[in-house]
């Protein structure tokens, strides 16, 4: 679990920005947007009316060239090397949003794994497609995002060979698997956090913590769908049991009772063309086939064991330095 | 830091020796638009012994044509100036120096010759690398990529 974008704030005061590494990309009226040394994905924008300059980009990206992990000393270091070509202390700036996630593998296909998270109460949702594929999902607050992508997907797509096979290397990345990236962009700390975030706070491995937990939190607040026990017999499933099945589904999605939908339109229905003993017939047949669908405790989708699996991981091998250390050592020799 | 972040930092540059000169090498292969096409190698001027000058073991003086582009360029006027230092932690390098402290720049050059730089040199230079805390990390990239070169 790592961090990714950034854009830190930077008010000056009598410090001097240094351009020497920095490339002009466009001027506006009272800004100037920079490239950081030929880096694209690094921009460094510098407002002169009110001295202060934003920092926006993927550090990891810059940094590895991907952003499947980066640790909090990769972010000490590029911190430290940038704020060394700029001539600003960055430690001492103010986060304006910032990302904090991870790439989670999955047993089963992206695509599906998509589907069956459905909707997070009080935020809007947005659904990402490559034509019937879904590719990605958002969920939206005033300060907080949450998103979900297809990673496997997205490295595919978006590395160089010679990085993927660094990923594999490093981190075990294998193309043949299902990867997800689960992130929490926030879209305004200061809000969120009530109260301004600097950057060495956001480092700091008790607020790593705390956004660790976060998001799985915010991952468990998903509602999920796929949590419906399927009949095992064949005759079990039949033309009427796959309609209920569905709408068994979207019950807790849409706040209805099956039951209750059909007995209210059954009873719409003239007794001209349905007598009440044809109701009760009908009605007794969906009873009967609704008793073939069985509901589990949670979603067959519901990946928060392995996230959680993952936060005691780390904390267990934060809370060991010295094996760290031991194993680096090896994977540098 | 990564080795591939070391490795976008990192610019080699090949210089020989321009025959029946004793101090002007031009470049013959590597990036071009980053250091001039010809440097002036050697301590030219004559100083005072001091202790702040031990260790210093030549120059890199030079200064961009005028139709010549490059990452220096606008920095003195165009003229290019580094003392270059000896590097006894790591024997295998000529030296080191940096560009420029007086802009603000930190960008390490490490000096590599097969023939004490006597007809021909390579310039290691990484931008942003010219604080002691990066030396090492430059230095052992450099060192590497060195020891993989078939020579």
């Amino acid at each position: 679990m790592n961090l990714d974008y950034i854009e830190v704030a930077k008010f000056m005061g009598k410090d001097k920005l240094n351009t020497a590494y920095l490339q002009r990309a466009a001027s506006y009226e009272g800004a100037e947007k920079y490239h950081f040394d030929r880096c694209k994905k690094i921009e460094v924008w510098h407002y002169e009316s009110s001295n202060h300059i934003a920092v926006k980009g993927s550090l990891p990206y810059w940094l590895n060239g991907h952003n499947y992990f980066s640790s909090l000393q990769d972010w000490k270091e590029g911190l430290e090397y940038m704020q060394g070509c700029l001539n600003i202390n960055l430690f001492s700036g103010i986060v304006n949003c910032f990302e904090f996630g991870t790439v989670q593998e999955i047993p089963f296909p992206e695509s599906a794994f998509l589907r069956n998270h459905v909707k997070i109460t009080g935020m809007e949702s947005r659904q990402y497609q490559q034509g019937n594929v879904i590719t990605g999902k958002e969920f939206i607050s005033p300060s907080m995002k949450f998103k979900m992508y297809d990673a496997a997907r997205n490295f595919k797509n978006k590395l160089d060979k010679p990085i993927q096979e660094e990923l594999s290397r490093l981190y075990g990345w294998d193309k043949a698997k299902h990867y997800i990236k689960l992130e929490n962009h926030y879209r305004k700390p200061e809000a969120y956090f009530r109260g301004n975030v600097y950057m060495n706070e956001l480092l700091s491995p008790n607020f790593q913590n705390h956004l660790k937990n976060e998001l799985l939190s915010t991952y468990q607040k998903i509602m999920k769908t796929g949590n419906i026990h399927l009949p095992e017999k064949k005759g079990d499933i039949n033309a009427g049991t796959l309609p209920l099945l569905i709408l068994k589904e979207l019950e807790a999605l849409y706040n209805f009772r099956t039951e209750d939908l059909l007995k209210a339109k059954l009873k719409e229905i003239p007794e001209g063309i349905l007598s009440p003993a044809d109701r009760k017939a009908r009605m007794k047949t969906i009873r009967d086939n609704l008793k073939k669908i069985h509901f589990e405790g949670k979603s067959e989708y519901d990946i928060s064991e392995l996230l959680q699996a993952k936060i005691q991981q780390e904390c267990e091998s934060a809370a060991a330095p010295f094996l760290c250390e031991e194993i680096g050592e090896e994977i540098l020799s | 830091m990564n080795e591939r972040f070391i490795e976008s930092c990192h610019s080699c540059i090949h210089y020989e020796r321009k025959p029946e000169t004793k101090s002007s090498y031009y470049q013959k292969a590597g990036e071009r638009g980053i250091l001039p096409e010809r440097l002036s190698w050697g301590i030219n001027a004559i100083c005072k012994d001091s202790n702040k000058l031990k260790g210093k073991i030549s120059e890199i003086n030079a200064v961009y044509r005028k139709a010549e582009q490059g990452l220096y360029k606008l920095l003195n006027d165009g003229k290019i100036h580094t003392s270059i230092w000896g590097s006894p932690e790591y024997p295998e390098f000529y030296g080191y120096g940096v560009i420029d402290e007086r802009h603000n720049v930190y960008d390490l050059l490490i000096v590599y010759s097969g023939n004490n730089c006597s007809s021909s040199f390579e310039v290691h230079l990484f931008r942003g690398f010219g604080k002691p805390e990066y030396f090492g990390q430059a230095f052992s990239y450099c060192r590497n990529i060195i020891n993989k070169k078939p020579h």
